[in-house]
């Protein structure tokens, strides 16, 4: 050996990712613990992005599970209303660490959030923790507690019975209530949902620090829950609808983005179980050689989603984009990020 | 252009049609009424029927739905002017008892009052386009209320009393407001006791239908 980087492979190098990047080919990432297969039993969550796994993990009829399926008589063009088949559970998206540790608490009986938890508008009563899977609300109080404590139980039995979890990370940015410590996924009175008041919810914008913190108190719930769990991290690449730092989007959404994608390797490096799927990378940097988003920059566009999904089935399944086709029951129409379920997107209405 | 049933009235629809066609038969009366069923209600929360430059068609490809035209001999639901009896949207029986409600429901999963009228909103919508077509084209004449349910209905081993009604009146509910406003007379026939289940005379060998209502079937028709 000459040097140090004289016998690395040809994935080490810039020249080769160029090459294949530009040609659409697939990359070469490693692939993370064993190679995954279609009976992996896979449970998903996160950000508004991470839909676009759990489709496509079900397109392609891999082992995804899912423990709160939509009732059969609701038209599948409504299930996504209802919070339905976006993931494994019905917990809505799920946009930061701090959520996640929260709901795995909350479902193995640490913390009763509900009293700084329901909303109201218009005489209708919303889960705070998940505004986005009820539309028009629920008739009372103990309806959101039942729903809500049926809901636990299910996400329980969906971590107790998964072999890989697929979490997408997408903010940073979140509101607690002061009390409590209860983070919201949305701030109280977005769509007249709930009610503001700067005394009982404050604003937080997460660190490295505090990612890692919240993930590794979520890796100790899943090792108690599940010891054989493996997980894989991914980042969104879908920039902030809207800040509420003082930073402008542009600044607030690289400071996200990278505390995300630095604490993921700080997790990595502290988890011999997590592993990391960069589809965030491939998104951003897509941009350097054809349109990747969507004419708002901020929708990913449907090829290059096509692209990040071509490369999660080759890497971790093994299965070549040719392949891939024959395993999709017809021919579907391209994803689209339009058609995603996300609470966030409605701050892009307060837009002066 | 062909009608060429000498009855008064045509009716089409789900199976209900044909234990009301068999009512009236049954007392001579086919006079009144002609007509067959398209198959069972689930065929309805699915498209059936389409409008193509301006005209109403069945799904010609459905078997019944040939049959019907055939049986009934006209050519054209066009040509059915003032004389459609329809059975559709109005039987809550096959709702009721969807595979669903094991799941879902009192003391099994939640489901949010929302919820469950979007689901019948989904089951509903093609019903409800078809009726507003038949209106707006001054076809129908009436629509057909199912017969209630007997009170051993296997359901009620789910769901108390009071929510198997009310689930039945919420999947009836959109097709009888939409037929209240639109002017269409809904023929109700009274075949409930007190309690709403559906009297033991009219019990039939399927559940979801009543049967031994000639009688009242053909009062129904002559008061229309």
């Amino acid at each position: 050996m000459v040097h140090p980087y004289d016998n690395l492979p040809d994935r080490n190098f810039w020249k080769s990712f160029e090459r294949d990047f530009r040609s659409a080919q697939m990359l070469d990432i490693k692939p993370p613990f064993s190679e995954l297969s279609a009976k992996s039993r896979i449970g998903t969550a996160g950000s508004c992005f991470a839909q676009h796994i759990a489709r496509n993990l079900k397109k392609y009829g891999m082992n995804f599970i899912d423990v709160e399926p939509a009732p059969s008589l609701l038209g599948a063009e409504q299930t996504g209303r209802f919070g339905y088949d976006m993931y494994s559970a019905r917990y809505g998206n799920i946009y930061t660490s701090r959520q996640l540790l929260q709901l795995m608490e909350e479902a193995h009986g640490r913390g009763v959030r509900s009293p700084d938890a329901i909303w109201k508008r218009d005489g209708r009563f919303y889960d705070a923790l998940r505004t986005g899977v009820e539309p028009l609300g629920l008739a009372s109080e103990d309806d959101v507690r039942l729903s809500r404590a049926e809901h636990l139980k299910a996400i329980k039995k969906m971590f107790r019975s998964i072999d890989v979890f697929v979490f997408t990370l997408g903010l940073t940015e979140t509101w607690e209530c002061v009390e409590t410590g209860t983070v919201f996924p949305v701030a109280p009175g977005v769509q007249g949902i709930g009610s503001y008041a700067p005394d009982r919810v404050r604003f937080l914008n997460l660190s490295v620090t505090d990612v890692v913190q919240d993930m590794s108190r979520v890796m100790a719930w899943l090792k108690r829950i599940n010891p054989n769990l493996r997980v894989l991290l991914t980042v969104s690449p879908v920039p902030l609808a809207a800040t509420a730092s003082d930073e402008h989007a542009l600044s607030a959404t690289f400071y996200s983005k990278s505390v995300l994608r630095a604490a993921v390797e700080q997790l990595r490096a502290k988890f011999d179980c997590v592993e990391y799927f960069p589809s965030y990378e491939m998104v951003t940097f897509m941009s350097t050689v054809r349109p990747a988003f969507d004419d708002n920059l901020r929708n990913v566009r449907p090829e290059v989603v096509e692209y990040v999904m071509k490369n999660f089935f080759n890497s971790y399944f093994g299965i070549p984009p040719e392949q891939l086709q024959e395993l999709a029951p017809e021919q579907s129409a391209s994803e689209n990020e339009a058609d995603l379920i996300c609470e966030e997107e409605a701050l892009s209405s307060y837009a002066k | 252009m062909q009608n060429k049933t000498t009855a008064k009235y045509i009716i089409l629809g789900d199976s209900q049609v044909t234990a009301f066609v068999q009512g009236i038969k049954d007392k001579g009366r086919s006079d009144l009424l002609a007509g067959a069923s398209l198959g069972a209600g689930s065929r309805f929360s699915a498209p059936f029927f389409s409008v193509d430059d301006g005209v109403l068609k069945l799904d010609e490809d459905a078997t019944l739905a040939r049959l019907w035209f055939q049986r009934v001999g006209v050519d054209d639901l066009e040509n059915c002017r003032g004389q459609l009896i329809v059975s559709m949207g109005l039987s809550s029986f096959r709702f009721c008892n969807d595979k669903v409600w094991r799941t879902f429901g009192e003391g099994r999963r939640f489901l949010s009052d929302t919820l469950i009228d979007t689901m019948i909103h989904d089951q509903q919508k093609y019903v409800l386009e078809f009726y507003k077509q038949l209106t707006e084209r001054k076809l129908i004449r009436a629509a057909l209320l199912g017969p209630p349910p007997t009170e051993d209905i296997a359901l009620l081993k789910l769901m108390s009393k009071a929510r198997l009604f009310d689930l039945a009146r919420r999947f009836q509910q959109p097709v009888i407001n939409y037929l209240e406003d639109s002017g269409v007379k809904i023929i109700e026939l009274p075949l409930a006791r007190k309690d709403g289940f559906l009297k033991s005379q009219y019990h039939s060998s399927h559940q979801g239908h009543a049967s031994n209502f000639g009688s009242l079937a053909v009062t129904a028709l002559e008061e229309l």
